[in-house]
């Protein structure tokens, strides 16, 4: 019941004299839709990438500020290391 | 019911929603259109007024209907949107905007493709392509007027009361450009629009419509997909799923509570 | 009552002080009548086929131009909101503001009319006809055009978009009015495109006051 239309390739191209028309608009059709589809994908792929980044900027800045928060924690440390030296250097009677 | 369906206003939902359908859309948007434009082009017997110009139909008709579909849902979103302050609503809204705009343009063309042939110019004021004319305006003015906008929840809901107040519009401008249409044109075009369409003609129809509303189901949850992550980007929902900075943080802060 | 009274006189009073800005749109409305037999070539039936069109054509867009003053210094000094914390509903100032406003840029509009109708040698059919439609069919832009106004005074530059907006939406009343006329031109009963605007204008008037107000609260978030 269904049947190729069409005698041969050529004249499936030729379109009966339309090809220009008929292949214009399916093509631009074409271009058209791959275009809004291939828009919309590349966007939601830059969404992602831009969650990514920020994700990973928060975490360098997340470590930054816990080595800040060491190295305070460290000096202060050895801040009051200190202090107990000389305090216990400044306790002791020198007479 | 009511509460099941009302669930789909939370964003996560919705994404959730989108997730499942957005395969089965795009398998019935790749077969539809592969089958019904393969069929249409080749399969179809020849019109015998039109010769082989007619198969433009399997383009035309399936991207001019849905987009006036388009529109209409479109609408309906920004109605629900606008009665229930659904905000994924709004972002269906302005997800579909653009696809409508491009199925308008679609058929526009296409349209004039298939006109210089058969009327032997490019462009006629025909009802029908004026009336999709006015259609694409007002697809571009309400994602212009949503782009307008900094605040993109009022922005919502301004393109949305100018969405509903297209779609009141539709028919009463359909109405009026037919009728100015037959008041200076006269019967000089000949319809294109056959009382009856053979079946071996219709069934690819049918299944290119099918294929153009599914491609356009598809692209609307890509692009909705991309605008819930974009306005939630800093919801706890959205930095669990995607590794965003919410979880960064919490994980950094966890590590630096786990240090001596 | 009185809340909509005040908001009349002093919508009244503020259009009076600023003269200047309201004849603004008017003169652009003479300019553009004048720019087309100056394009098209002056010949008296020319003009006449295409008279009415161009008359509502520049009515249009003179309106559209006027339009921004509808809501934009209630919103940039802060009357709006009062309005909506006054215990008047806000569809009802809504509708005597567009009122006022339709009032205040109609008259004029009229007033000029029929040195226009003169300039481009409409009949007095024509002349009468073009009267009725722009009766029944400026309301009905300053009505829903009030929509476009309200979404868009918020934005710093709403003016283009304001046209981009609402010119497709005014195409029906352009194609009936115009008609109308084309109508009035041949001698023959234009009632049924009348009675088309006047029904669109009772639809817009029942509508657009509520659309007004929930833009205007949107506008001002």
């Amino acid at each position: 019941m269904i049947t190729f239309q069409f005698e041969s390739l050529n004249d499936f191209f030729n379109m009966g004299g339309y090809a220009f028309f008929v292949w214009a608009s399916f093509i631009c059709t074409f271009l058209c839709m791959a275009g809004v589809l291939i828009q919309s994908l590349v966007m939601g792929k830059k969404i992602k990438q831009g969650v990514q980044k920020e994700k990973a900027r928060a975490e360098r800045i997340m470590a930054a500020r816990a080595q800040r928060k060491l190295k305070q924690q460290a000096k202060s440390n050895t801040q009051v290391l200190n202090n107990i030296d000389n305090s216990e250097v400044f306790d002791e009677p020198k007479t | 019911m009511w509460k099941w369906i009302n669930s789909f206003a939370k964003p996560e939902r919705a994404y959730w929603l989108c997730d499942v359908l957005q395969n089965w859309f795009a398998g019935v948007a790749i077969t539809g259109l592969i089958i019904g434009i393969v069929w249409g082009l080749g399969y179809a017997p020849q019109d015998y007024q039109q010769g082989d110009s007619f198969r433009i139909i399997y383009i035309h008709v399936p991207s001019a209907i849905l987009a006036m579909g388009a529109y209409v849902a479109m609408a309906i979103a920004a109605l629900v949107g606008v009665v229930w302050q659904w905000r994924t609503a709004f972002m269906f809204m302005i997800a579909i905007a653009p696809v409508g705009a491009v199925m308008t343009f679609i058929s526009l063309f296409t349209g004039s493709f298939w006109g210089k042939p058969m009327w032997g110019t490019w462009w006629i004021w025909d009802a029908r392509l004026t009336s999709q004319l006015i259609l694409l305006f007002l697809y571009l003015g309400v994602i212009s007027l949503y782009t307008a906008f900094e605040d993109k929840q009022q922005a919502g809901k301004a393109a949305g009361v100018m969405a509903m107040v297209g779609v009141i519009n539709i028919p009463i401008i359909h109405f009026s450009v037919e009728w100015w249409n037959t008041l200076h044109q006269g019967a000089t075009i000949t319809k294109i629009g056959k009382p009856s369409i053979a079946p071996e003609m219709l069934w690819p129809l049918l299944i290119c419509i099918l294929g153009f509303a599914a491609f356009i189901g598809w692209v609307t949850i890509i692009r909705m997909k991309n605008e819930i992550i974009m306005r939630d980007l800093h919801r706890p929902w959205v930095a669990q799923r995607f590794g965003g900075a919410e979880t960064g943080v919490a994980e950094a802060v966890a590590n630096v509570d786990g240090q001596p | 009552m009185v809340a909509l009274q005040s908001v009349f006189l002093k919508d009244v009073a503020l259009a009076y002080r600023q003269r200047a800005e309201l004849m603004q749109p008017l003169m652009f409305f003479v300019l553009v009548i004048t720019l087309f037999p100056l394009a098209i070539g002056p010949s008296p039936e020319t003009l006449q086929r295409i008279g009415g069109g161009v008359i509502w054509v520049a009515a249009i867009l003179s309106l559209l131009l006027g339009m921004e003053r509808m809501f934009r210094d209630d919103f940039a000094d802060g009357s709006l909101e009062q309005y909506m914390l006054s215990p008047t509903p806000l569809y009802l100032i809504v509708v005597v503001k567009v009122l006022t406003h339709w009032l205040m840029h109609i008259v004029p509009l009229f007033l000029i009319s029929p040195l226009l109708a003169l300039f481009l040698n409409l009949t007095f059919d024509m002349y009468v006809a073009l009267m009725l439609t722009l009766l029944l069919g400026t309301p009905l832009i300053s009505f829903i055009g009030g929509i476009g106004v309200a979404l868009t005074v918020g934005l710093h530059r709403g003016g283009v978009l304001l046209a981009l907006l609402l010119i497709p939406i005014f195409i029906p009343l352009l194609i009936f009015a115009t008609s109308a006329i084309e109508s009035a031109s041949m001698l023959l009963p234009y009632h049924a495109q009348l009675a088309i605007i006047a029904a669109l204008l009772l639809f817009s008037v029942a509508l657009s006051p509520m659309a007004i107000a929930y833009s205007l609260k949107v506008s001002q978030n």
